[in-house]
């Protein structure tokens, strides 16, 4: 008879050895692929890499053609850029020369309106000088008048004279 | 207005007074010689004036007094006629009536007064030259009244009822400043 001590130094050594172990190990992973179903999920993941790798074929080809039209489009660059700047300096032209314009029109509209101005201060100045020149000239003539004719007051019947004489010439 | 008012009512006293003369009864000059002396009276005296004025004082207490001062110096019609004002409250239109009666005197004359403003005394032959020049353009009798304003300067300003002729140097230079100013 076997006895208990021996049944488990017997059961010891098998369960401290690697061969074992490796066997349960073994069966652990088998049951698991079984359970989880390994093949399924490779499967799988291989559709998911061809199309991956599909994808970026389409995506390469389509960045070739990109580059492809990049490549065309940097041959034009060239003759495009050579328009814009055409086009940019005809429109910077038209501005500047519409700009010009305006300021030259602007200019001779303050030009114009100074000019107005001028005038009419000048009109008013002059009116001015005027009014107070003749005003200074009358009553000058005035005392003249006034001194001649005391100096001279025969001038007084004269002056009556030619005012009676006046009325030869009016109407009544 | 009132002013207007009394001019007419002193017209229609004016042509009663005239109508006096139309008929005979009195000269213009008669009437106009007592309405002036009448006038110079009231002049003189304010109170005289002033009395027969007051609606206060009774019609007959007035009428005896025109009886008492006027009726020895003019011509009993023209005490009449200053009772009939008295009696029509109308004596504060006597000097309107005055005038009045005056002006009615010159058309009735053909007579045009003209007053002459000249900036010293105007000689004798002045006068007489302006005087036949006014006849001789208006065909009427000319009297001049002469008025000295040293501010005409010189020449004459002459005025026939509204229209002024003026050939004074003073507006001779007044026009001239208007003209240069213009």
């Amino acid at each position: 008879m076997v006895n208990l001590a021996t049944i488990s130094h017997i059961w010891n050594i098998i369960v401290t050895s690697n061969t074992f172990n490796f066997i349960v190990f073994v069966l652990i992973l088998a049951w698991i692929f079984k359970k989880i179903n390994i093949g399924e999920i490779i499967s799988s993941l291989q559709v998911k890499i061809i199309k991956i790798i599909e994808d970026a074929k389409k995506e390469k080809e389509e960045a070739l053609l990109k580059l492809s039209n990049a490549k065309k489009a940097v041959e034009n660059l060239g003759e495009e850029m050579k328009v814009i700047v055409d086009d940019a300096q005809k429109s910077a032209e038209v501005i500047s020369n519409k700009i010009l314009s305006e300021a030259q029109k602007q200019l001779e509209s303050i030009e114009s309106n100074a000019i107005k101005v001028i005038d009419a201060e000048e009109k008013m100045l002059i009116s001015k000088l005027t009014k107070s020149t003749s005003k200074a000239s009358v009553e000058i003539a005035k005392a003249r008048i006034e001194k001649t004719l005391e100096e001279t007051p025969t001038l007084h019947e004269k002056y009556i004279n030619e005012s009676i004489d006046e009325l030869d010439r009016l109407i009544f | 207005m009132a002013n207007t008012k009394n001019t007419l009512i002193a017209d229609r006293y004016s042509e009663a007074l005239v109508e006096l003369a139309k008929a005979g009864k009195l000269t213009y000059a008669k009437i106009g010689t007592d309405l002036n002396l009448v006038s110079e009276i009231l002049t003189q005296s304010k109170d005289l004036n002033d009395f027969l004025v007051n609606p206060l004082v009774s019609i007959d207490d007035k009428k005896e007094i025109i009886d008492k001062v006027f009726s020895e110096e003019i011509d009993a019609l023209v005490v009449n006629f200053l009772k009939v004002l008295i009696d029509k409250s109308r004596f504060s239109t006597f000097n309107e009536i005055l005038e009045a009666y005056n002006h009615s005197l010159d058309d009735i004359n053909n007579i045009s007064r003209i007053q002459v403003t000249s900036a010293v005394a105007m000689s004798d032959d002045a006068k007489n030259k302006l005087k036949e020049k006014l006849e001789a353009k208006l065909r009427k009798n000319i009297v001049l009244d002469y008025d000295i304003n040293s501010e005409i300067i010189a020449g004459l300003v002459i005025k026939m009822g509204d229209n002024i002729i003026d050939t004074s140097l003073k507006h001779k230079l007044d026009d001239l400043s208007k003209n240069i100013t213009k």
